[in-house]
């Protein structure tokens, strides 16, 4: 049979999952009584938001001019995080559909995933979707894909009403080359994903190359070198089922007992063991977060429960790391390692629904490096680990993708400026839209620059953005000081020339937040031994019943009760108590002046 | 089981009597308009409240307080026919301190008479201040010259226990003002001085000036320097604070308002009056008789709010009364706080509050509830720990 394998990119909400399971219905991959909207979404958290982290693969089959045809669907996920996944799914692939919403437009994230599809030198097939809808804009939709790709062949399809679903089926089977590759070679086959399960451990998703695999037969993972022996093979209907092999273009998994999803890593490429020469595939790269958070139980006793839950998640989560670390306000928790803001929320949203537990997430940051005065370098992902004296620091920088119509130039281009960023790009889509590209600092993109843009742009500007390098820069850590104590999770690393802006307002919400004490409290925000900023807290001057007896005592005694409570959920930074909801603001540091 | 404590526990009565002829702007206290009408009944329904609690909680008294309103304010023979039934249905336990509470305006040869043949030995008078301007800001209906004649009738009576009450940090009053008040009250020549703080009552008239900004209260450098000052002019003239508020010359203390303090027990009879007795010696009751005329005319032992305390309770209630006098309370000198420790001097296993923690009371009992509770020792024997007392002054 003659195989197709494609992938659809699209920006959320763009109609990808609905488009799939028209594409379902089509084949008769599965009967319409077993239709549930958008099969293809895992995840029920995905389901919920409405949203496609990614879809689970899938394999149709398809008559087309008298010749039976596979068509395997990869997808890609919808998030910046996860970039170096979408490169891997693409890689998969030979063919993209590119779906834009007709009454949308081009978003950021479709033009970061077109251009990872074009760099692995897929075939695209641009498809203008939702022109059913009133609103439409199919000519102004139309004119932004002609400016990006120079294609004249636009669909125009409506996945909700089925307007066009055949043709594009078709076109695909037309226009997507068929996979290239040799049976007769050693068997090879790239990872591009894969989910764990508890009785069968880590199962990769592959993408045959060369050779065929099937079970019994012994394979080698190049990136750890590991051999395991295969024991089913399958595909996707979308259900796995087992067949007998997996040959030189075929899309599908394998189970090897593989104990642990890292052994099974995303990229990496599996060969036959008796060819253990065979070279990899080109483009593996090994997970690594960007964004570091400091979690912790909202409850404190919940601490082990925590700990188990991190590790279940990291089975089937390869991206995912943590170290134990304690603050004085949240007691016992981890610095939790992460892809992204995305990979962060959805962390947080697994260990609610998958474990029933509620946690708090620090404000994030990104991972230093750091040449230190011997010479030697050190890699920090904590604040309070940077270094007051150094000889270099590097931090990542990263390439900023923003479609905005023309009207919020001026206000996104401040913004970008106030964020360190130098402008790359620029250029119309359209003559109402404008892409352009800034680099910018990772650590200055997580901090609420998301929010900021859709504030300043009334919620029509879309980003994303790609890994550059790290960069040089001039950086200092700030220390927070309350009654000259230095408070670890208070720390931050900045620009130096951000410092003391920051270093005040700091101390400023923290002279706001904590309440008055016995004492008077100073509140300092220094660099090494150098104080930038400085407040004071006068303590409580009077606090006494002047008259109190008989009749008095139980009013009295009820709101010395309640303060004794309010006591209790204070949290103590050395011998200062301050609420925790306090605390909490400034270390999720929400709202940044 | 080592019986109530302290041992022997001492038991107040106090009297409610709710009548003013004004109310006064600071006062948040329940009171009737004065009406001649409404005496008789008010004093049958006392009478039928005198038996019925006599008969109910017969042990001795050690103390009775009858305050208000402005007691003064009731005719003699009502006067007369309350004293007799008290004196009548209670039992006493010698010696009894008696104490009435008066304003200057309706103190009377007549009324300190009768109280003279009652056996009644204490006065305590609310002259509040010795500046006309402040007695009228205040709504008193005295002046200076009242509450003068009215010390010397006193005087001239024979009564030489007198407390004189005092309030400070009255809109508009200055630092001097106050010293010159404590200064002519200490002329007067009393055993004991009350000396408040003014506080915005919920429902008094301050309390709707303060909300409307009406009220230029002193600032709190001047009221904490008020605070400070008692202690110099007072002491200069042999009057020792023994509570936050009180003053005394060696040998008057207030007797029933020590009560109070030392979690001892009491009876409150009248309209609004607060009760507290032990159940045992880890549980108590307290009460409070009904606040509305018409009803408690019905059903004089009608109550509004009836609780039960446990050892969380009577451990709070222990300390936040116990630190206000002036031999604090029993505590472990290592469970003191840190924050707490600038302002409490510790002597023979007792924690005491020193200059600077008069100011911030409330706030140190918190700390030291809180303080017992983080080392888990909210239980039946740090309530006993905290029941232990120095012999009553008087007895």
């Amino acid at each position: 049979m003659k195989i197709r394998n494609f992938s659809i990119i699209a920006h959320i909400d763009h109609g990808k999952s609905t488009l799939a399971d028209r594409f379902l219905e089509l084949t008769g991959t599965l009967r319409p009584e077993d239709m549930a909207e958008q099969v293809l979404d895992s995840m029920d958290l995905e389901r919920e938001r409405g949203i496609t982290i990614k879809m689970h693969p899938v394999r149709m089959h398809y008559r087309y001019q008298g010749e039976d045809y596979i068509l395997n669907l990869i997808d890609t996920p919808g998030h910046v995080d996860f970039t170096y996944e979408v490169s891997r799914s693409l890689a998969a692939c030979e063919g993209a559909i590119l779906l834009v919403d007709a009454t949308q437009g081009v978003e950021a994230q479709t033009i970061a995933n077109l251009y990872l599809a074009l760099e692995q030198d897929l075939t695209i097939i641009p498809v203008i979707n939702k022109i059913d809808l009133p609103n439409a804009d199919v000519d102004r939709v139309r004119q932004q894909i002609l400016d990006l790709l120079g294609e004249e062949e636009i669909f125009e399809i409506s996945a909700k009403e089925g307007w066009g679903v055949q043709e594009l089926l078709e076109a695909i089977i037309e226009k997507v080359p068929p996979p290239k590759g040799d049976p007769k070679q050693p068997f090879k086959a790239l990872i591009f994903d894969a989910v764990y399960d508890e009785y069968r451990g880590a199962i990769p998703f592959i993408r045959v190359f060369d050779g065929s695999v099937r079970p019994g037969d012994r394979i080698l993972f190049k990136s750890s070198g590991k051999v395991f022996e295969v024991v089913e093979v399958g595909v996707f209907r979308p259900h796995r089922v087992p067949v007998e092999v997996l040959q030189a273009g075929e899309v599908g998994y394998l189970a090897a007992q593989v104990k642990e999803i890292r052994d099974a890593a995303v990229g990496d490429t599996i060969v036959s063991a008796q060819a253990p020469e065979t070279p990899a595939l080109p483009g593996y790269r090994e997970p690594k977060p960007m964004v570091f958070s400091g979690v912790y139980p909202v409850v404190p006793s919940e601490y082990p429960l925590l700990q188990k839950a991190l590790d279940k998640l990291k089975l089937n989560d390869a991206a995912l790391t943590y170290v134990g670390e304690h603050s004085p306000a949240l007691g016992a928790g981890f610095r939790v390692g992460f892809l992204g803001l995305l990979h962060m929320e959805i962390t947080r949203e697994r260990l609610r629904r998958e474990f029933g537990l509620e946690v708090i997430m620090t404000t994030p940051n990104v991972e230093y490096k750091v040449v230190l005065e011997d010479g030697t370098t050190k890699i920090v992902d904590s604040p309070k680990d940077f270094p007051t004296h150094y000889e270099k620091a590097f931090e990542p920088f990263v390439l900023v993708q923003i479609i905005t119509p023309a009207e919020y130039i001026g206000p996104i281009v401040e913004l970008c400026q106030s964020r360190r960023g130098v402008q790359r790009t620029f250029h119309y889509l359209d003559p109402n839209t404008v892409l352009f590209e800034y680099e910018l600092p990772l650590q200055e993109v997580i901090f609420d620059f998301y929010d900021k843009l859709k504030t300043v742009s009334r919620g029509y500007a879309s980003m994303d953005y790609e890994f550059l390098e790290f960069r040089e820069s001039d950086l200092v850590r700030v220390d927070i000081l309350v009654a000259r104590e230095r408070v670890d999770s208070l720390a931050f690393v900045v620009h130096k020339d951000q410092a003391y802006r920051l270093g005040r307002w700091v101390v400023d919400r923290l002279q706001k937040l904590i309440p008055r004490q016995l004492f008077e409290v100073v509140i300092q925000a220094a660099i090494g031994k150098k104080v930038i900023a400085k407040s004071r807290i006068p303590p409580i001057r009077k606090d006494v019943t002047a008259k109190c007896y008989g009749g008095d005592v139980t009013r009295k005694r009820k709101l010395l009760e309640r303060q004794k409570e309010g006591k209790k959920r204070l949290k103590k930074i050395g011998k200062v108590e301050l609420p925790q909801e306090a605390f909490l603001a400034l270390l999720t540091r929400e709202h940044k002046s | 089981m080592s019986g109530k404590p302290p041992d022997p526990i001492r038991r107040g009565l106090y009297l409610h009597l709710p009548f003013c002829r004004r109310k006064c702007r600071y006062c948040g206290f329940f009171t009737l308009p004065a009406r001649e009408q409404d005496f008789a009944p008010f004093v049958e329904a006392l009478l039928r409240e005198i038996e019925a609690k006599a008969s109910r909680y017969p042990e001795p008294l050690d103390t009775v307080f009858i305050g208000g309103g402005t007691p003064s304010t009731l005719p003699v023979p009502h006067w007369r026919r309350l004293l007799q039934a008290l004196q009548g249905h209670f039992r006493f336990r010698e010696p009894v301190e008696w104490t009435v509470e008066m304003n200057p305006e309706s103190v009377t040869p007549d009324l300190l008479a009768l109280f003279r043949d009652f056996g009644i030995r204490r006065i305590s008078l609310g002259v509040q201040s010795a500046h006309d301007e402040e007695l009228e800001i205040l709504g008193r209906i005295h002046d200076r010259a009242t509450a003068e004649r009215a010390i010397s009738w006193i005087h001239a009576h024979g009564f030489e226990n007198v407390n004189l009450d005092l309030i400070f940090g009255i809109p508009g009053q200055s630092l001097e003002s106050w010293i010159r008040s404590l200064e002519w009250a200490v002329q007067q020549g009393p055993t004991h001085l009350s000396t408040y703080h003014l506080t915005i009552e919920k429902g008094s008239v301050f309390e709707q000036w303060f909300q409307q900004g009406r009220l230029t209260l002193p600032d709190a450098q001047t009221v904490e320097a008020m605070y400070r000052v008692r202690e110099e002019v007072l002491g200069a003239h042999g009057y020792q604070r023994y509570e936050i508020s009180n003053f005394a010359k060696p040998g008057y203390e207030c007797r029933h308002n020590r009560i109070y303090w030392e979690h001892q027990e009491y009876l409150g009879l009248g309209p609004s009056a607060a009760s507290f007795l032990y159940i045992s010696d880890i549980s108590a009751r307290r009460w409070r008789n009904v606040q509305d005329l018409p009803r408690y005319l019905q059903n004089p032992c009608f109550t509004e709010e009836d609780e039960s305390l446990g050892i969380s309770e009577l451990i709070t209630e222990r300390i936040f009364l116990g630190i206000r006098l002036r031999e604090g309370i029993p505590f472990r000198r290592a469970w003191i706080p840190e924050a707490v420790q600038p302002f409490v001097t510790w002597e023979k296993g007792r924690v005491r509050l020193n200059q600077d923690g008069v100011l911030v009371a409330d706030r140190i009992a918190v700390e030291l509830v809180s303080a017992l509770e983080e080392r888990g020792a909210i239980h039946a024997e740090t309530l006993r720990f905290l029941g232990r007392r120095t012999p009553d002054p008087g007895a």
